[in-house]
C-alpha cells in the first residue's frame, strides 16, 4: 500500500479558530508532518493545502500524490457555541441539581427560576428574551417538590404558549404538568443530586439530544457555519481520546482545554473516565463578561499588566470579541491573566462544595484548547498551577496540534489506541513538571531544602516560602527531586524525605512553595507587584 | 486548486489563508426586542417604512396580583386586559393601575388570581429601516430591512434613524467635541476609531440620532447607561440614541468595508437606521446604486496592533515568527501604498492581525 493512500488530515473546528493536521505514514508508523492553525473565517482548504506545500517544499516526493490532497481522508471534530438554557424546578433543591447537569454539560445557564421565590414578571421576561434557546424544567420524584408545582405550571402554560419556537426539555415525571402543552415537551431523566463533573443519566441524554438549531441572530460576534452541525462533538470527543490514553498507558491522565466558548475537564483512568466537565463558564473570556463588569473585573485581577482598570476591561472584552487578535506587545500576558481566571472557575466548579474530600488526581496533565496556543510553555505550565491547585508533582504536556478531539471522534476504541501510540511522541509536546508544595514556613531550625538531580545537573535549592522558581529541565530528561524537611509538612505529606520523578519540558520544573489556595492582595499595587514578580520567570527577557 | 505555488521552496502568498472580514449583509433580519406590556403596531408581511410607529415600548413595567372569578378564563397570555375592569377586581389603594396605563395578563394560576402587567410611560419607536414585517411573537419583532447591513459587536441605546454624515476624515481618527455642531441634529455621525466622552455628551444634547463608531470606551459606555438610568428613573422623556461600535471595545479604526460603504451612503445622503439589540445598522435605499470599492483577491486590513486600520496587499508569508513573550506566529508581508501619514512599504504581520477584503 503506497504511503499516500493513508495520509489524511484532522480538523477541529473550533468557535474562534480551526487547527489542521497533516498525518502520514513514514517508516511503518503514522506521524504527524505539519500542522497548523489560522482563525475562524480562513479558508479550509487553502489550510489545508498549505500544509501539504509544506511538507512538499521541505522533503520533496515525501507524499506521493500530493495533487490529490482534496480526496484524502478528513477526521474531524467540532465546538459550538453553548446554547442558552434557563433552568426552573418548583423546588430550590431540584433547580440547583437542574442547574449542576447542565452548567457541568456544557450549556450557558442564563438563570434559575424556583417555585419558591417566584417573580412572574422577571420570570415571563427572561422565557420571552429570544437569545434564550431552551427552557428545562426538573421534576424529581419528590413530595416537597410536588406540592410547590402547582405554583409554577400555569406560568410554564403561558410562556409555551407565547414562545412556541422554544424547545421545553421536562427532566422528570410528567406528573402535575398535565397543562403544558405534550407535544411541545422533550422527555429526559430527572436531574440526580450528584456535583457537576459526574456523569449522570440526564447528562448522558443531554449529550445525544438533537435539537433544533439555535438562532444566534441575537448570540455571538462570531459566525459557526451550518455545516459542522453533523461533525461529533470536540468536547466528547476529546474525553473518549483520554480514555483511550489513560488506558494505553496505563496512568491516571487528566486533560484541560480553555477555548473561546467555552472550557472541558477530564479524568481518566486506567479503568475508564472519573470525570468530566464541559463549563461554558469556563471559556477564557465568557460570553456574559461582555456584559457584566464584576466577570471581566474577576479576570482582570489576574494580570499584571500596569494599565488604567478600564482599558484593561475594554482589552479583556476585544479578547471575547475576537481572540486571535493582537497577541504581540503585552497580548500574551493578558491571555495569561484569563486562562488563570478561566482554569480557576472550571476548577471551582470541579470540586463539589458539599463533598469534603480530596478530589482525584493525575499522574500526567494534557492542556488543550486555543487559549494555551498563545503562550510560551513555562508561562502555560504556570497558568495551570495558578488556576488549579493542590499540593503534589504534575507532569505537563500541550496538544499542540489539537489532535486529541480529531482522534477521540474515531467511533472504535482499538482504532484510537493504534493511532494515539503511533502519534504520542508528535501529539503531546512535554511542557514540563511542575511540584506545587504547598504553603511553607521558615523556622527557627531552618528552611526545607529541594535537590533536583538529573542526568545533566544537580540544583540544590532552598524552599523559601510563597515563591515560584523555575528550574531549566530540558524536554524528556528525567530528574529525582528530593525534598529534605526540619519540620512541618509539604506536598500534603509530614515526613523528614521525600523524592519524586519528575521529568523536563519545555517550561522545565516549576517549583511552587505559595499557598493553596492562592490568596491575591486586594489592594491592586500589590496585587499586580506579586503577580509580577510570580510571572517573572516564566517571560523570556523580551517580554 | 493545483500544487504549482513554489517560489523556491516557499509557497507564495494566498489570503486565503486569512480570515474574511466582517463582511456587508445585504437585505438583513432587524429584530426588536419585546417586552411584556410592550405593544406592537405592526403585523407579519406588512410593508414598513423609516418613521413609521412600530411598537409603544413601557419604560415602567408593575406586576398587579388581581383575584378573579373567573373573568379572564380563557385569555391567552399577553391579551390585553380592560383597565377599568383590572381597576374594579384589584380595588384601589397601592399599585392600582393609573389612567394611561395598559393592563396585559400573564397568566393565571391556580389560586384564581391573575398575573397581570402594568406597562407605564409608554413610548412610541419609530421603524428605523424601510422592509417587510417577518415575525411579531412574543419576544420580538422580526423586519427583513431592504438596503444593507453593517453588523458590530457593540450596541447601545433605542433604534433610531437619521441621515448619515461622516464626521471625521478617516476611519482612525477620533471625533472630537468641537467637532460636532448643531447640524448635526437628528442624523447618525460616523465618529471613526472612537469618541470622547465630551462629544458624546456634545452629540447627545444637541440631538444626535446616533453614532457610529470603531471602538467604544467601556467606560464611557458605563457613564451613559447611569445617566439614562437616572432619566428614566425619574421618567423623564427621552430622546432616541444609539451607539453602534463595529470593532468592539476602546480605539478600533472604522473596518474598511464599513467605512467604504458609509462613506459612499454619506456621499449619496442616505439614511442610516440603528438597531442597537440586533448590534446592526443598516443603509436605505438600493444597494446597487451605492459606489462601493472592489478589492482585489489579496487585500488585507491589518485589524489590530501596529498600523491598525491600514489596508494593503498580503506579497508574502514569512512562517512562524517570536512574538514578545516567546509565542510563535505565522505572519506575512503585506505591502502597503503610501498615505498622508506614512510611506509606502512592506510590513511584517501576524496573519492573525489580518482580515481578508478581497
Amino acid at each position: 500500500m503506497s504511503p499516500v493512500s493513508l495520509a489524511f488530515f484532522t480538523i477541529d473546528h473550533g468557535t474562534a479558530s480551526t487547527a489542521v493536521s497533516l498525518i502520514a505514514p513514514l517508516d511503518g508508523r503514522f506521524r504527524l508532518l505539519a500542522c497548523g492553525v489560522a482563525p475562524r473565517g480562513a479558508g479550509l482548504d487553502a489550510l489545508l493545502e498549505d500544509l501539504v506545500l509544506r511538507v512538499e517544499a521541505v522533503e520533496p516526493g515525501l507524499l506521493s500524490g500530493p495533487e490529490g490532497w482534496q480526496d484524502w481522508a478528513r477526521l474531524e471534530s467540532a465546538t459550538r457555541p453553548a446554547r442558552r438554557v434557563l433552568c426552573v424546578a418548583a423546588s430550590d433543591d431540584a433547580v440547583m441539581d437542574l442547574h449542576h447537569a447542565f452548567a457541568g454539560g456544557g450549556w450557558d445557564v442564563a438563570g434559575r427560576i424556583s417555585g419558591e421565590r417566584l417573580d412572574p414578571l422577571a420570570t415571563m421576561d427572561a422565557c420571552l428574551d429570544p437569545a434564550l434557546s431552551t427552557l428545562a424544567i426538573a421534576s424529581p420524584d419528590s413530595e416537597a417538590d410536588r406540592k410547590l408545582r402547582p405554583r409554577l405550571a400555569p406560568l410554564l402554560a403561558a410562556v409555551m404558549g407565547q414562545r412556541p419556537d422554544l424547545p421545553v426539555l421536562l427532566c422528570g415525571s410528567t406528573t402535575d404538568w398535565t397543562s403544558l402543552p405534550p407535544g411541545m415537551l422533550w422527555h429526559l431523566p430527572p436531574p440526580d443530586h450528584v456535583g457537576e463533573p459526574i456523569d449522570s443519566s440526564l447528562r448522558t441524554a443531554l449529550g445525544v439530544l438533537d435539537l433544533p438549531a439555535a438562532d444566534d441572530r441575537w448570540g455571538a460576534a462570531v459566525a459557526h457555519p451550518a455545516a459542522n452541525r453533523d461533525l461529533p462533538d470536540g468536547r466528547q470527543t476529546l474525553r473518549q481520546a483520554v480514555a483511550t490514553l489513560a488506558t494505553l498507558l496505563d496512568r491516571r491522565i487528566e486533560a484541560v482545554d480553555i477555548g473561546h466558548s467555552g472550557g472541558v475537564r477530564t479524568l481518566a483512568y486506567p479503568s475508564g473516565v472519573v470525570g468530566h466537565l464541559v463549563s461554558a463558564d469556563a471559556a477564557l473570556i465568557p460570553a456574559g463578561a461582555l456584559d457584566d463588569l464584576q466577570q471581566v473585573d474577576d479576570i482582570a485581577r489576574w494580570s499584571a499588566i500596569r494599565a488604567d482598570p478600564f482599558s484593561l476591561s475594554d482589552r479583556l472584552r476585544n479578547l471575547r470579541l475576537s481572540p486571535w487578535r493582537d497577541i504581540a506587545a503585552d497580548g500574551a500576558r493578558l491571555r495569561l491573566a484569563g486562562l488563570r481566571a478561566a482554569l480557576a472557575r472550571l476548577d471551582r466548579q470541579w470540586h463539589d462544595p458539599e463533598v469534603r474530600r480530596t478530589a482525584p488526581s493525575a499522574d500526567m496533565l494534557i492542556c488543550a484548547g486555543g487559549a494555551f496556543a498563545a503562550l510560551p510553555p513555562p508561562a502555560a505550565a504556570m497558568a495551570v498551577v495558578d488556576g488549579m491547585r493542590r499540593p503534589g508533582a504534575v507532569t505537563l504536556f500541550h496538544d499542540h496540534a489539537r489532535l486529541l478531539g480529531p482522534i477521540g471522534a474515531l467511533p472504535d476504541a482499538g482504532d484510537r489506541r493504534r493511532l494515539l501510540v503511533d502519534l504520542l511522541d508528535d501529539a503531546l509536546l512535554p511542557l514540563g513538571s511542575a511540584i506545587v508544595t504547598g504553603e511553607v514556613r521558615a523556622t527557627s531550625r531552618g528552611a526545607a531544602m529541594l535537590r533536583v538531580t538529573s542526568h545533566l545537573q544537580q540544583h540544590d535549592l532552598e524552599l523559601a516560602p510563597n515563591a515560584l522558581r523555575l528550574v531549566d529541565l530540558p524536554p524528556g530528561v528525567p530528574a529525582r527531586v528530593e525534598v529534605e524537611l526540619r519540620e512541618g509538612q509539604v506536598l500534603g505529606v509530614r515526613a523528614r524525605r521525600i523524592g519524586l520523578d519528575v521529568t523536563g519540558g519545555l517550561g522545565g520544573l516549576l517549583i511552587d512553595t505559595r499557598e493553596v489556595p492562592l490568596r491575591l492582595p486586594e489592594r491592586a499595587e500589590r496585587r499586580r507587584a506579586l503577580l509580577e514578580a510570580w510571572e517573572r520567570p516564566v517571560w523570556g527577557p523580551d517580554a | 486548486m493545483t500544487l504549482t505555488r513554489h517560489v523556491s521552496g516557499r509557497v507564495t502568498a494566498d489570503a486565503r489563508l486569512v480570515a474574511l472580514a466582517e463582511p456587508l449583509a445585504p437585505a438583513p433580519v432587524a429584530r426588536l426586542r419585546l417586552r411584556p406590556g410592550d405593544l406592537p403596531l405592526v403585523r407579519p408581511g406588512e410593508a414598513v417604512h423609516i418613521g413609521q410607529p412600530i411598537l409603544v415600548q413601557a419604560r415602567e413595567r408593575v406586576l398587579l396580583e388581581v383575584p378573579t372569578r373567573g373573568e379572564f378564563a380563557g385569555l391567552p397570555s399577553g391579551a390585553e386586559l380592560d383597565l377599568a375592569q383590572v381597576a374594579a377586581l384589584r380595588g384601589t389603594g397601592r399599585g392600582a393601575p393609573r389612567p394611561g396605563d395598559r393592563a396585559c395578563l400573564l397568566y393565571v394560576g391556580t389560586d384564581r388570581v391573575a398575573r397581570v402587567v402594568l406597562a407605564r410611560s409608554p413610548m412610541t419607536v419609530l421603524c428605523p429601516v424601510d422592509g417587510v414585517v417577518d415575525e411579531v411573537v412574543a419576544g420580538h419583532i422580526s423586519l427583513r430591512a431592504s438596503g444593507i447591513g453593517l453588523r458590530g459587536p457593540v450596541g447601545w441605546g433605542q433604534p433610531v434613524v437619521g441621515r448619515v454624515i461622516l464626521a471625521v476624515a478617516s476611519p482612525d481618527a477620533e471625533l472630537r467635541s468641537g467637532a460636532v455642531d448643531i447640524s448635526a441634529a437628528g442624523s447618525i455621525l460616523v465618529a471613526g476609531a472612537r469618541l470622547d466622552i465630551e462629544a458624546l455628551t456634545r452629540a447627545r444634547a444637541i440631538g444626535v440620532a446616533g453614532i457610529i463608531c470603531g471602538g467604544v470606551v467601556g467606560r464611557e459606555l458605563q457613564q451613559l447607561e447611569e445617566s439614562d438610568l437616572r432619566q428614566r428613573a425619574a421618567l423623564h422623556a427621552i430622546t432616541p440614541f444609539a451607539i453602534l461600535a463595529l470593532d468592539g471595545y476602546g480605539r478600533r479604526p472604522i473596518p474598511t468595508l464599513a467605512w467604504d460603504l458609509l462613506a459612499a451612503a454619506a456621499a449619496d445622503e442616505r439614511n442610516v437606521g440603528i438597531l442597537p439589540d440586533a448590534r446592526l445598522a443598516v443603509v436605505a435605499g438600493d444597494p446597487s446604486t451605492l459606489r462601493l470599492s472592489s478589492w482585489p483577491p489579496d487585500a488585507v486590513r491589518v485589524a489590530a496592533g501596529d498600523g491598525a486600520g491600514r489596508a494593503g496587499r498580503l506579497v508574502g508569508f514569512a512562517g512562524p515568527v517570536r512574538r514578545a513573550g516567546g509565542a510563535y506566529q505565522s505572519s506575512g508581508y503585506v505591502a502597503f501604498g503610501a498615505t498622508t501619514e506614512a510611506p509606502a512599504g512592506r510590513r511584517l504581520v501576524a496573519l492573525a492581525d489580518l482580515e481578508r477584503l478581497g
